[in-house]
């Protein structure tokens, strides 16, 4: 599968984007409902999916919580600590035919949806700088 | 002013190392910036909604368990809600099932496997973390 890159929110950098369809604990929530949403990849993000608090209340991830005594901590590169919720859920791939199972972060300073490298970790990711193209594969 | 000597026990101790550093750069004495960042979290510090209530509950009813629960369940999958262990399974699968047949969906639960943790999180700086 190959995806032009686009332009993010706040970045004037065009950069790759996976459109994807994230789902709470029960698959009874999506997000979003049709279709798919385009989320940045992110290799300076260690996590699966972080996602804007707004989108983790629709889903309902509040229900299936990890308990802050089970989460280490989660910090800035520059050693700033980020207050996080982390819930169970599930991510869609549709262009690949993939749901997998994932640890869904959420912070209130959260403005745009990131993939992080334990989700890429599961795919075969290329970067095509040059022709501005990511190229993903199972 | 009344100032009081206070042992504190159950400071993370990564926390407390950059607050006393911060607190030096700053020519503070470590009472007079944990004074100062007190007043900063009382003003700042809004009330509890319902939801908070619940998972304040929930978590000091995983706190009362997890104790045994680390030693009789290893590696299970515990749910907590309502501010009770409502059930523990082998897998998250049967407990998202659980979530349904409990009408627990929408309400603030805690999902765990007994012992294990999540991994810390890094953001780098191109994360769009404000």
């Amino acid at each position: 599968m190959k995806i032009s890159y686009k332009k993010p929110i706040i970045s004037e950098i065009f950069a790759p984007f996976l459109p994807i369809k994230i789902f709470d604990e029960t698959q009874n929530f999506s997000y979003p409902q049709n279709g798919t949403i385009d989320a940045l990849i992110d290799t300076g993000y260690d996590g699966y999916l972080v996602i804007p608090l707004k989108i983790f209340n629709i889903l309902n991830l509040i229900s299936s919580e990890f308990v802050k005594d089970y989460l280490t901590r989660a910090e800035t590169i520059t050693g700033e600590n980020v207050e996080l919720q982390t819930s169970l859920g599930y991510v869609e791939i549709p262009q690949l035919d993939l749901i997998l199972s994932i640890e869904i972060d959420t912070t209130s300073f959260c403005s745009e949806i990131l993939i992080g490298r334990q989700l890429l970790e599961q795919l075969l990711v290329t970067l095509n700088g040059p022709q501005h193209e990511l190229i993903v594969e199972k | 002013m009344i100032h009081l000597s206070v042992l504190i026990r159950d400071i993370d101790k990564e926390v407390y190392t950059k607050f006393k550093a911060k607190a030096a750069e700053q020519g503070l004495k470590i009472g007079e910036a944990l004074t100062k960042a007190m007043e900063e979290w009382i003003k700042s510090n809004k009330g509890l909604n319902a939801v908070d209530i619940e998972r304040k509950k929930n978590l000091a009813t995983f706190r009362t368990i997890i104790g045994d629960l680390e030693k009789t369940h290893p590696s299970q999958w515990g749910l907590i809600a309502e501010g009770d262990l409502q059930c523990i399974k082998d897998t998250h699968e049967e407990i998202a099932q659980e979530l349904k047949n409990r009408n627990l969906v929408g309400k603030p639960c805690y999902i765990f496997q007994i012992g294990r943790r999540i991994k810390k999180r890094t953001f780098g700086l191109g994360s769009r973390i404000k």
